[in-house]
């Protein structure tokens, strides 16, 4: 089983190259395996940290490494790459794409990495491997199979995705606020769930939210605007 | 692989504008198309009709006129050649063969030929083909009839079967040489040509169902039975047009000269490939306007479907970005918007083919019979073809507007967007 901490070092990131710093972050790192919970305000460079993180924005300085990979030195090809080996993905909502069913949204990932189809179909089939984390994060494959998935609750739907980002085990799972859309009840058997089988895997989390509730949860929680010295200093002070 | 059942699905998602989609590009092609088979197969179909044939005369007049109603059944004559022309030029020492050709009546909407039974030995079409007989024989007899293979098919005649000649040339006339019926004493093979839908009778049977007629009308009082017309003189006053064949092509523009020169009788002699070359030159602003047209018919739909992407592409956002989430690269975006452009054109095109084909097997008949124009249902020509794959390559091409902006709007956006 792979495990994948983050480190990050000396990041300095800018959107445009005489834009604003956005992101200026000394050091940063999460060891393998832990789950971390990032806070920050709107404007700290959470999102931005994200795309940084998978690969899709690169940084003007800087390193980051996932487990031994260093993917700031990667070629833009393969740190797509990389992303659709390594990482899985939550989002706050919006997570499917509508027009692919069920199970074809969580193996979507295995379209677009050989590494990670071979890992889920590892024991058992994609399709059966895809039935068996939905009913682990509580849904009824089979009920729902005939459905859109524009139809489910938001709940369902955030349910998918943690199953589609859970599916070929990888290392790294990142959540940008995934349980800002379901309700308060909801939101710890989420939780649990999504830890029970990154238990399993190893995978490492870094889960962002405004909801400091959710802290004693995880193994460790992170101001960004604390290790972000480009985060506005009133937000800081927030 | 990935990428092309991506875009097949997201189509199936959007079913309906990719439908219409769809359709316009299919109408467009089929159109395009369309006009290429009219074009080409007017060519073609002009071309086979005659050869062998050094000559055409007719009274004064145009020679494409000339050419289209002596030849291609098209249109009718000004005015007609008298029999002592005729019968000055069959005894010219340069011509070899001269087939008068009187036309005028019809039936049941075919034109009825009278002429000289050497027509079934001299007249030639396509690569200098004879005529050939599929059942019976030429006419020997006064009321005998050949048909040519539509009329028989499209009316279901056989040998010996009577038939009426109608005065003039509507599809139901209501003056009818009813008096004098025809017998069908043979049927041409096919020939892809006018000829197909020609009744054929002799030059005496022409004159015969007219000698108690004037002026278009019976002449009242008077009624000649068939079996008294057989008794009368029945040598033509007048033919339409001669089709001529020379013994040397080198006396062709000397004759030409000496006809349209003659003092006694104003005709007119042309040379069938050079009056079909100026028809072409006449038609060729025409056909290159068709073609403008249905190439800005295309362009009208493929900037259609361009609209339909882009339009797509604010929303689709959030596609893109969780597209990306899970290791899409920009090529897979780009793959995907230029595969969804693909298969809307490549589907349209063969919509279109299949539109045309069905289009031109249920109008085949009516086209021929109403423009005498015959468009053969047969493979997609390699310029079909070329004109088909410029098309899916002009999609492929309008795709890719939409595919660059979709790519660099996920560059942008990255994998979080907040909508």
């Amino acid at each position: 089983m792979d495990m994948a901490g983050v480190e990050l070092s000396e990041l300095r990131f800018r959107w445009t190259g005489t834009g604003p710093l956005i992101l200026d972050i000394d050091a940063f790192a999460v060891e393998a395996g832990a789950r971390i919970f990032l806070r920050g305000p709107s404007g700290s460079g959470k999102t931005t940290l994200l795309n940084v993180i998978g690969g899709v924005a690169t940084p003007q300085t800087g390193r980051i490494c996932i487990g031994e990979t260093e993917i700031t030195e990667l070629s833009p090809a393969a740190r797509d790459r990389f992303r659709a080996e390594r990482i899985g993905f939550i989002f706050q909502q919006f997570n499917l794409v509508p027009y692919l069913g069920l199970i074809e949204n969580v193996t979507l990932p295995c379209r677009f990495s050989a590494q990670r189809r071979e890992k889920a179909s590892a024991s058992r089939s994609l399709d059966q491997e895809a039935r068996r984390l939905l009913t682990h994060m509580q849904l009824d494959p089979a009920e729902l199979a005939g459905r859109s998935v524009a139809t489910l609750s938001v709940g369902q739907q955030q349910r998918v995705a943690a199953a589609r980002a859970l599916i070929g085990s990888p290392d790294l799972i990142v959540a940008d606020e995934p349980t800002s859309s379901i309700d308060a009840d909801a939101r710890e058997a989420f939780l649990n769930l999504l830890f029970d089988e990154t238990r399993r895997t190893g995978a490492t989390i870094i889960f962002v939210s405004h909801d400091t509730g959710l802290t004693e949860m995880f193994d460790r929680t992170v101001d960004l605007a604390s290790i972000n010295r480009a985060a506005p200093m009133q937000k800081h002070a927030a | 692989m990935a990428i092309l059942t991506l875009a097949l699905k997201s189509l199936w998602n959007r079913r309906l504008t990719a439908v219409l989609t769809v359709l316009a590009i299919a109408v467009s092609v089929m159109l395009l198309l369309g006009v290429e088979k009219v074009r080409t197969g007017a060519k073609s179909s002009f071309a086979n009709t005659i050869a062998g044939t050094d000559l055409i005369v007719g009274a004064r007049s145009g020679a494409t006129q000339l050419l289209l109603y002596s030849v291609f059944r098209i249109g009718n004559a000004t005015n007609n050649i008298s029999w002592a022309s005729y019968r000055r030029i069959t005894r010219h020492p340069d011509v070899a063969w001269a087939l008068p050709l009187s036309l005028g009546d019809s039936h049941r909407g075919y034109r009825v030929l009278g002429t000289t039974a050497a027509y079934f030995d001299h007249y030639r079409y396509g690569r200098r083909q004879n005529l050939a007989f599929e059942a019976g024989k030429p006419f020997e007899d006064l009321y005998d009839a050949v048909l040519g293979a539509e009329v028989a098919k499209a009316l279901d005649y056989a040998m010996d079967d009577p038939l009426v000649i109608t005065h003039g040339l509507g599809a139901e006339g209501f003056q009818k040489h009813d008096d004098k019926p025809f017998r069908v004493v043979g049927i041409l093979e096919p020939t892809g040509t006018p000829l197909d839908r020609t009744i054929h009778i002799s030059l005496e049977g022409m004159e015969a169902i007219h000698v108690d007629w004037q002026g278009g009308t019976r002449v009242p009082g008077l009624t000649v039975s068939a079996e008294e017309a057989r008794q009368m003189n029945l040598t033509p006053k007048s033919v339409t047009a001669i089709l001529i064949g020379l013994k040397s092509r080198f006396a062709t523009f000397g004759l030409q000269r000496q006809i349209n020169e003659d003092r006694r009788e104003p005709l007119l002699a042309i040379l069938p490939g050079v009056a079909l070359q100026e028809m072409w030159d006449l038609m060729g602003t025409a056909e290159a306007a068709l073609s403008a047209i249905s190439i800005f018919v295309v362009a009208s739909g493929l900037l259609g479907m361009l609209i339909m992407l882009l339009a797509g592409l604010g929303e689709r956002r959030r596609e893109m970005a969780i597209l990306r989430s899970v290791g899409a690269r920009p090529l897979h975006i780009f793959g995907l918007l230029v595969a969804e452009a693909a298969l809307l054109t490549l589907v349209g095109a063969i919509l279109g083919l299949a539109l045309l084909y069905a289009g031109l097997t249920i109008a085949q008949p009516w086209i021929v019979a109403e423009y005498g124009l015959f468009l053969p249902i047969e493979a997609p020509s390699n310029r079909d073809l070329s004109l088909l794959g410029a098309v899916i390559g002009a999609g492929f091409l309008a795709g890719a507007l939409p595919a660059w902006k979709a790519c660099r709007q996920s560059l942008a956006d990255g994998m979080i967007v907040r909508m």
